[in-house]
């Protein structure tokens, strides 16, 4: 079978030192993503879906560290990148961060800096990567506010981020990740900080260009409305772990695991402004003394037993790329 | 029922203080650096107060024949290299060089003379509540002084003066403090209260008195002072006048907190209940930012050391026969002194000391109380 | 733009107005008619005023007139740019303070220059290394610095020098060029003399900005759009000094305004100290010997350099922060 994807994480783990103490913020982490495939990543506040796109991007802060796992990368000419493997700040992460893979964050006031314009900001990014001048890199980053939808681009390319409204603020957000034509994005809650009514229009425009582009796309957010709009694939996070992955039809149809049955439980039934996770029972375990076992077994309504509290399930294929870490699911005597 | 709610409510309040105050507590004393400091503070406030305690001579007392001696070296071996665990002093016999004037002390080691704790000497009160003569440490005897931080140009024990010293320059901080806290509270509070306006109107005023330079003005006001005032008018109107520029500080921290107060949930919480408005400010308000005004005053402090010293020491502070650090430094202006008596400048080291250690303590406290903020 | 001038200017108006009455009531303050007492003491010391002399001193400044008017007469002079005469020097004020002017400037312009070229790349090293060696070692250097008075670094300098090099370091001139014309040899002179008063008052300024610059960068360097100019492929040292550091050096911008005056006031202690020919040993004798229109005068003009200074800051910092630019 010829290897169609793009990125390829597999047992990731990521660590925080802190002044109280070890963070395991991501305990093997797998996922893969296909290229021009549209994969969602959902899991409640701090579950680690930011960490796991900052540590794809190895953007991670100082205090945190890859312990563990590997990323591979295949770029536009299908070239294996080791991502784990390179210096952050090297030469070569930085051939990929960029030109390779951008990002999309969530605030998108505070993710510009304040002082310099919108223009200077894309620019910037085609000026490093590109063999062009001043002229020319301006006259793309026009292009590219037009194709986001900002009018007069001419005037607006020097204009200064607080002059921007939220959701064009986002739009120029996207422009810059757009610059340098990568081939995946990343997109952390890019739509959370926006007014509802943006927040549609945003989400239209990352589709478009998806498709205009041909990108690849990791969409994190908590709105399950949303990714059952947006994505291809879903990945379910749990405590730092994926917990289940499948086509998106199957997961909102045959939710297997417990923890993703009780999201899609949580989703109130108007759709609508709500749209968003409800609380499930229970609170998240921190993330400085993980369960043992299931991580899920503090709060799951459908526990086996002992079993549930001696070890991670094993993943289990249980339609085609429907897979799920759930003792449920498992023949547990062939253990 | 009414009345179970409110009681309820109060509890509760009271719960989150007092909650609050302990997370602040483990959070300082955690850090090291400010507990330390706080100590410091504390043996430098106890040596303040218990001052003559503390001083084997009385710090006015002139003895000719020590103009400026050296520190007493601290024996523990005679001359016959006896050893004992009591330290003591020899006394100094005193030549005068006749080439160059200078007075040489040199140590007369065939009379040594033990220390002695809690000896007798001069005579003083103690907190105003009772007399007595006891000292920490000293010689006992009469004409045998110990100088461990050598003598000033008139043969005063220069330890003794510095600790009594302290009493002025360590107090004045406090003082200066306490009338920037009310004006900064009174000024900054009404601003922060009533937002709006009145609020527009003071944020100006700070800002007005900000521009201000400082240092000039303070020197214009205590030159002006007449001199015909007493000691302790003086060093009321030092105070005043250091006072008068630093309240804009705390006015700021207090007007920002209570404009962020408003509207936090407990305290719309406490209104909706129909609470008043004083009730609110010191029940609700009050306990959950006394910490940050604790950390501005402390770290106010040092300025106010800092500037008294600065004034006493330029001659249109405090002047003697007071005793301050500012007024001791000022006799360590000139090259001659420094270079024939440099423990002259040992004021100074106490200011240092006194000034980081209210730094320390002020960045522990902010801090704990906030650890969030930088 | 234009309007945030406009209130600035008159914010400026209404400050030196306040200071210009503060400058006054400092002239006022002295109990007593200071010409007479300061007539008497001259008269005392055998000095010869002429009655004439004192009349023209009476009606100068409107001795005789309400306090309002004798406050009106002396701005308006001071407008003109007539700072009133000194008694103790026997000269007009302006002449006095001039003279002296130009020294403090160059004591006062070395020291800023030497504070920044220390203290910004110290508190970018310490910053970008929080929590290591080197960075407790600033700090803890940078405390002390915070916390010694400048005139106690200048004894002990002063002391430093003498006891184990063996040079007096009082003075900006060796006596030879001190009162002599300015040659090539007067300037290398006093290039020999100028490091001492710049690197005791540089110190404090010094240590306190290395604070603030460390404190600035580590707020900023957690910004989101660290990580997002860090997302775009840009080298780490290219993205700090691009956006973290210029933000946080944009206070220091601002503050450029005053922090030249306020080192004009805060030297004068070192002034005294090391004995410099500048405007700080001026201020104090004329406070001290009650001189009262030089140093009322003399604070005026401090005053007014400040809040020259705070104006242009307030411009500089629109310049450099878009967003109060376009309020
Ligand atoms: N810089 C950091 N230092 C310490 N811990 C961190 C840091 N960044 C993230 N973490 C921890 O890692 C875990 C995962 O965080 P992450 O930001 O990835 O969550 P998330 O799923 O993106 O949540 P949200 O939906 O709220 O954005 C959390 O427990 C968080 O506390
Ligand atoms: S493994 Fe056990 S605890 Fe975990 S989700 Fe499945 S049933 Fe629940
Ligand atoms: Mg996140």
């Amino acid at each position: 079978m010829a290897n169609n994807n793009i990125l390829e994480v597999e047992n990731l783990n990521v660590h925080f030192r802190t002044d109280e103490g070890l963070v395991r913020a991501l305990n093997g982490v797998n996922f893969n993503v296909e290229r021009g495939q549209a994969v969602g990543i959902v899991g409640e506040s701090g579950c680690g879906k930011s960490v796991t796109s900052i540590s794809v991007m190895r953007l991670l802060p100082g205090v945190g560290e890859i312990a563990n796992g590997t990323i591979k990368y295949y770029d536009k000419e299908k070239k294996k990148h080791n991502i784990i493997d390179l210096e952050a700040d090297g030469e070569h992460m930085r051939s990929i961060r960029g030109p390779e893979m951008s990002m999309i964050f969530q605030e998108p006031m505070t993710a510009f800096s304040p002082v310099h314009t919108i223009g200077n900001q894309i620019m910037e990014k085609l000026l490093y990567h590109e063999d062009i001048d001043k002229s020319e890199a301006r006259r793309k980053t026009i292009e590219l506010l037009n194709k986001v939808g900002i009018s007069k681009p001419e005037q607006r390319i020097d204009e200064y981020p607080f002059q921007y409204s939220g959701g064009m603020r986002q739009r120029a957000m996207i422009a810059m990740g757009l610059a340098c034509e990568p081939q995946l994005l990343i997109a952390d809650e890019p739509t959370t900080a926006l007014d509802v009514t943006i927040q549609a229009q945003v989400l239209k425009l990352i589709k478009e260009m998806q498709e205009d582009y041909n990108l690849s796309l990791i969409l994190i957010t908590h709105d399950l409305g949303v990714i059952a709009h947006m994505v291809d694939y879903v990945n379910v996070m749990y405590l730092g772990r994926v917990v289940e992955s499948g086509p998106v039809e199957e997961i909102f149809d045959n939710p297997a695991h417990p923890y993703t049955q009780d999201l899609l439980k949580s989703i109130p039934k108007m759709t609508g402004n709500e749209g968003k996770l409800a609380s499930i029972e229970g609170s998240v375990p921190d993330a400085y003394s993980l369960p043992a076992g299931c991580p899920f077994h503090t709060r799951c309504r459908k526990k086996i037993g002992e079993v549930c509290e001696s070890a991670f399930p094993r993943t289990q294929e249980i339609s085609e790329n429907h897979y799920v870490n759930c003792y449920l699911h498992q023949d547990l005597g062939d253990k | 029922m009414e009345n179970n709610n409110q009681e309820n409510e109060n509890y509760e309040s009271e719960l989150y203080a007092a909650s609050q105050k302990e997370l602040i507590w483990r959070r300082f004393k955690k850090h090291k650096l400010a507990m330390t400091a706080g100590i410091v503070l504390i043996i430098m406030y106890s040596l303040a107060i218990f001052a003559p305690f503390f001083s084997p001579q009385d710090p006015y007392q002139r003895r000719v024949s020590y103009k400026e001696a050296p520190p007493h070296e601290l024996h523990f071996q005679d001359a016959e290299g006896n050893f004992s665990l009591r330290p003591m002093v020899y006394p100094y016999t005193k030549e005068v060089d006749m080439e160059t004037f200078e007075d040489i002390y040199t140590e007369d080691t065939a009379n040594p003379t033990p220390i002695k704790f809690f000896v007798e000497g001069f005579e003083y009160e103690v907190l105003g509540l009772f007399e007595t003569d006891i000292h920490l440490f000293g010689t006992g005897e009469e004409d045998v002084p110990v100088f461990i931080f050598g003598a000033d140009s008139l043969g005063r024990d220069l330890f003794a003066r510095i600790i009594h010293g302290a009493r002025i320059s360590l107090s004045i901080g406090l003082i200066g403090v306490a009338v920037s806290l009310f004006l900064g509270i009174l000024i900054g509070g009404i601003g922060g209260y009533f937002g709006g306006k009145i609020d527009l109107f003071i944020q100006r005023m700070i800002e007005l008195v900000r521009s201000i330079p400082q240092l000039p003005l303070w020197m214009g006001l205590s030159a002006a002072l007449p001199s015909s005032w007493s000691a302790i008018q003086i060093y009321l109107a030092i105070t005043i006048i250091l006072s008068l520029m630093s309240w804009t500080s705390l006015a700021r921290v207090v007007r920002g907190r209570f404009l962020s107060l408003r509207e936090e949930e407990f305290v719309i919480a406490a209104r909706l209940m129909g609470r008043s408005p004083l009730e609110i400010i010191f029940i609700h308000m009050l306990p959950s930012f006394l910490s940050h005004i604790i950390a501005s005053l402390t770290l106010a402090i040092p300025g106010m050391i800092l500037g008294e010293t600065a004034l006493s020491f330029l001659g249109i502070g405090l002047q003697a026969p007071v005793i301050s650090w500012g007024v001791l430094l000022q006799k360590a202006q000139n090259l001659y002194t420094i270079a024939n008596a440099p423990w002259m400048m040992l004021p100074g080291l106490f200011v240092i000391i006194t000034v980081l250690a209210f730094n320390f303590l002020g960045d522990g406290i902010r801090d704990a109380a906030d650890p969030y903020s930088k | 733009m234009s309007k945030f001038i406009m209130h600035r200017l008159i914010f400026m108006v209404i400050t030196l107005v306040v200071i210009s009455m503060l400058s006054f009531i400092i002239i006022q303050l002295p109990p007593g008619d200071y010409l007479t007492s300061y007539i008497t003491q001259l008269r005392s010391m055998g000095t010869d005023v002429s009655d004439e002399q004192i009349d023209y001193l009476r009606e100068q400044y409107g001795l005789d007139d309400p306090v309002y008017v004798q406050y009106f007469k002396w701005i308006g002079n001071f407008l003109t740019g007539d700072m009133g005469f000194s008694f103790a020097w026997n000269r007009p004020v302006n002449e006095l303070v001039w003279e002296r002017l130009g020294l403090t400037l160059v004591i006062s312009i070395s020291s800023l220059l030497f504070t920044w070229i220390v203290a910004f790349p110290i508190g970018i090293y310490t910053a970008l290394k929080q929590n290591s060696l080197s960075d407790y070692f600033f700090t803890f250097i940078s405390f002390i610095g915070v916390a010694t008075p400048n005139f106690l670094l200048a004894l002990v300098l002063m002391y430093v020098s003498f006891r184990y090099f063996g040079i007096n370091v009082g003075g900006l001139f060796s006596p030879e060029y001190a009162e002599a014309a300015w040659s090539l040899a007067k300037v290398s002179d006093l290039l020999q003399h100028l490091w001492i008063p710049v690197v005791v008052v540089g110190t404090a300024g010094t240590a306190g900005l290395v604070r603030i610059m460390r404190a600035n960068l580590l707020d900023e360097l957690g910004k989101p759009y660290v990580t997002t100019a860090k997302s775009k492929g840009i080298p780490n040292h290219k993205v700090i000094l691009k956006y973290p550091v210029r933000i946080a050096l944009n206070p220091f911008i601002s503050t450029l305004g005053w922090q030249l005056p306020k080192l004009i006031s805060g030297s004068t202690i070192t002034a005294v100290v090391l004995s410099l020919p500048t405007t700080g040993p001026l201020l104090l004798d004329a406070l001290k010997s009650q001189d009262m229109y030089l140093a009322g005068s003399f604070i005026m003009l401090l005053s007014v350099l400040t809040v020259i200074g705070t104006f242009i800051s307030d411009i500089l910092l629109a310049l450099v922060d878009p967003r109060i630019r376009y309020v």
